[in-house]
Parts: C-alpha cells; sequence; structure tokens
C-alpha cells in the first residue's frame, strides 16, 4: 500500500478496508486522539492506533502487525468485545452517588486539596482499554478487576461528596481487586492519557489496609 | 508483552522469591543438623567449603538480595506518595542488589 | 476465602516483609562477619548458644517467613498455575507448617 508523510496505523487500517478488503471489520471515531475507539494492538503493544505513526511503529522490512486488543473476546477481525471491561467497571462500583438535592447548595471543593489533586490525576479516563489490554494480571485472572475499573473507584473513594465510600471498598478489596496489582506499571506506562492506575491502586491498598484495622471495612 | 522496567522487576521479584522458598526449608534442615552436636555441625560446614556450595551460597545470597530490593520497591511503590521517578526505584533495587551480592562474593 | 481475609492477607504480607528486610539485613551482615573470620562449628555455636537475644531475633525471623513465604506464593500458583480455592490454601498451610518446624527446629539446634 502506498506510504506517506505522517501515516498513522488507522490511516493503513482504513485504506486497507477501503481498497483491498472491504470486510475488514474495525473500529474508530474521531481519529483525532480523543475518543480512544482506535484502540487495538500494534507490534504486541496496546495503543490508539489514530495517534501511532507509522514510522514509529515498523519493525525491520517495513513489518507491521495489527492484532486487535489483548484480554477481551473477538468479535471480528481487530473489533473486540468490552462488555466485560464496562462489566468490570460496574463491580468496582465506578459510580457517583452523592448526597444533595437540586435544592442543597453546592459543596465548595479547593481544586488544590491533597484529595483533589489525587482525585484529578486520575480522572481523565476514557474507557479505552489500552490498560486493561496491557495488564498482565487482567491475562492471568479472569476475575481481576482491572487498571481502569480500580483507578475510577480510586477517584470517587476520595471523593467527599460520595455516598458509597465503604460499599466501593468493598467491591475492590481482595483477589479480585486492588490486591493482586503486582506493580507490572504496564497500564502507567501505556496509558494515552497519562493516568498513572498504579498510584490509585496503591491508594486503594492502602485505604483498604486503614478501614479493615479500624474495624470499619 | 513488552518487557518494560516495572515488568522486569516484578519478574527478578517474583522468580526470586520462588527459589527462596525452595531453597529455605533445605537450608533449615542443614541448620538443624547442629542439634546433633558440633561435630555434625563440622562436617556440615566442611561441606560448605566446596566451591560449588561456595557458588551456591553467593547464588543465593544474591537471591536474597535480589528480592528484597524488589520488595523495598513494592512498598515504596504503595505506601510513599506517588512521584514521577518511580522508575528509577527498580535501578535502585538492583543496584542494591548487586551491592550486596559483590560484598558477600569478596567476603567468601 | 472472603475480601476481609485476602485484605488481611495483604496486610500479613506487608508488616513480614517490613520485619524480613530488617532481619534479612542484620543476617547478612553478621554472616560476612563470621565467614570472614572463617568460624568453625564449635566458634559459631559458642556464641549463640544460651544467646537469648540471638534465640528472639532468629525466632522472630523464622515467623517472618512463615507468614511471608506462603502469602508470596499464593498470587504465583493462582496466576501461573491457575490453582485457586480451598485446596491451595490447605496446601499453603501445609508450607507454613513445614517452614515453622524446619525453622524452629534449626533455631532450637543453634541456641538452646
Amino acid at each position: 500500500m502506498p506510504r506517506q508523510a505522517s501515516q498513522t496505523v488507522l490511516d493503513v487500517v482504513t485504506y486497507i478496508q477501503r481498497a483491498l478488503d472491504a470486510t475488514l471489520a474495525y473500529r474508530f471515531a474521531c481519529r483525532v486522539g480523543m475518543c480512544g475507539s482506535c484502540a487495538m494492538t500494534v507490534n504486541g503493544v496496546a495503543r490508539w492506533t489514530c495517534r501511532t505513526h507509522i514510522d514509529k511503529a515498523v519493525k525491520n522490512e517495513n513489518q507491521i502487525e495489527i492484532a486487535p486488543l489483548r484480554n477481551l473476546p473477538v468479535v471480528r477481525d481487530l473489533v473486540t468485545d468490552m462488555r466485560e471491561f464496562f462489566d468490570k467497571w460496574a463491580r468496582a462500583k465506578g459510580q457517583f452517588r452523592g448526597t444533595r438535592s437540586r435544592n442543597d447548595d453546592f459543596p465548595a471543593l479547593k481544586p488544590d486539596t491533597p484529595a483533589r489533586v489525587q482525585i484529578d490525576a486520575g480522572i481523565e479516563c476514557i474507557g479505552c482499554a489500552v490498560c486493561y489490554s496491557a495488564c498482565d494480571v487482567v491475562s492471568w485472572n479472569p476475575d481481576y478487576l482491572g487498571p481502569a475499573a480500580l483507578n475510577r473507584a480510586w477517584t470517587l473513594v476520595k471523593d467527599e461528596r460520595d455516598s458509597r465510600r465503604t460499599e466501593r471498598l468493598r467491591a475492590v478489596a481482595g483477589d479480585a481487586g486492588c490486591h493482586s496489582c503486582h506493580t507490572h506499571m504496564s497500564c502507567t506506562e501505556r496509558c494515552p492519557k497519562g493516568i498513572s492506575p498504579t498510584a490509585g491502586i496503591a491508594g486503594l491498598k492502602r485505604e483498604i489496609a486503614s478501614a479493615l484495622l479500624g474495624g470499619k471495612l | 508483552m513488552s518487557a518494560h522496567t516495572g515488568y522486569l522487576a516484578f519478574l527478578v521479584h517474583r522468580v526470586s522469591g520462588i527459589l527462596l522458598t525452595l531453597f529455605l526449608p533445605v537450608h533449615f534442615f542443614a541448620l538443624g543438623s547442629a542439634l546433633e552436636g558440633a561435630a555434625a555441625f563440622d562436617t556440615f560446614l566442611a561441606w560448605t567449603e566446596r566451591p560449588l556450595v561456595k557458588f551456591a551460597e553467593w547464588g543465593i545470597v544474591l537471591l536474597l538480595a535480589a528480592h528484597l530490593g524488589g520488595g523495598l520497591r513494592v512498598l515504596a511503590l504503595e505506601f510513599l506518595p506517588w512521584r514521577d521517578w518511580q522508575k528509577s526505584l527498580a535501578a535502585a533495587a538492583a543496584a542494591l542488589a548487586l551491592a550486596v551480592g559483590l560484598a558477600f562474593a569478596l567476603a567468601l | 476465602m472472603t475480601f476481609r481475609a485476602q485484605s488481611l492477607l495483604w496486610v500479613a504480607q506487608r508488616a513480614s516483609a517490613a520485619v524480613l528486610a530488617l532481619c534479612v539485613t542484620v543476617h547478612l551482615a553478621t554472616m560476612v562477619y563470621a565467614i570472614r573470620g572463617g568460624l568453625s562449628a564449635a566458634e559459631i555455636l559458642s556464641r549463640t548458644r544460651g544467646s537469648v537475644a540471638w534465640f528472639a531475633f532468629y525466632a522472630l525471623f523464622v515467623l517472618a517467613v512463615t507468614v511471608h513465604a506462603p502469602i508470596g506464593l499464593r498470587p504465583v500458583l493462582g496466576e501461573w498455575l491457575g490453582w485457586r480455592g480451598r485446596s491451595r490454601d490447605a496446601f499453603l498451610l501445609v508450607v507454613a507448617m513445614i517452614l515453622a518446624g524446619l525453622g524452629m527446629r534449626a533455631v532450637f539446634g543453634m541456641f538452646l
């Protein structure tokens, strides 16, 4: 296929589907590095294909291997079934539930409190599953909730407005939860948003230990 | 799976842990022979003078140091405030392990 | 095993790790010192026999190992051998007993 300047892996996949094999199935949306839909495995590494230049990705003899994301069932070709990824998000109690109603005043949240700074470091996650795909513990332990779900849980655990803290700590503790993280840090290494799920997971471990030893779990 | 620093540190930590768990019962059993008195222990100590045994001892010390280094890295990651130099912890752990291994090698 | 018990395992693992970090450092330093001196059995045993301090130290060492090694082995068995459930935990308890048994035998042999 024709090589062009500033060509991305997504460009290549798109070309293949349009000119070489119309049956090729793949996902993309924004194609500008904002939505995370185009995540695939490129030469063994999970990444956003719209943000991966061919020049940076090719190995010897202009070879490039494009595969679907790891750790997820394949629907067809390069498309994976994301249901388990989001189910685990829900199992980790990744939903916010506040205590105020529309009739109450806004809570006064300062952006520079330690808790808020930590939350902000993890809050930009868009659920692209690159970290989930990169994590070996996810491969080895089918029940493991994974870095994204745990990172989201962390951002909510630290949130003073949320009312489900204890419930959430219970949901993310144990073999299926944060305690199975072995700090490989593949998630942190690969996250396209620069988030460190390892940091959030370490935080969860500390919170659970305090709650457990304080009889609050 | 890309072999980046964190993954290598984990692997060294896990493998050294497994090998140590296999070695320790042997170590304890050998020491327990001291129960039979100084003579049996001397026989044992004489056996430890053999070069292959000395090499194995050095290997075990290296495993211990590697495992300790990896363990300190994990403790730092889990308990200390998060910083961007986390990756260099793996290097520090490796350096520590090497230093201990060398010290022991010199002593042997 | 409940998530609470699993969380407690994590706490025990980190606590025993901290204890071991100290014990291992002291042990290695002591060994380098003893080996340098080319000590014989009689010499080593004369220093260790009857010493309550050394007994307490090595008993603590063995206890920390008995906690740390099986808990460390647990995820290895689960993740790399696919061994989970009650049988794994029963096996690890046996491993702990063996380590404690052989360890304390050695400690008693050296010091009493």
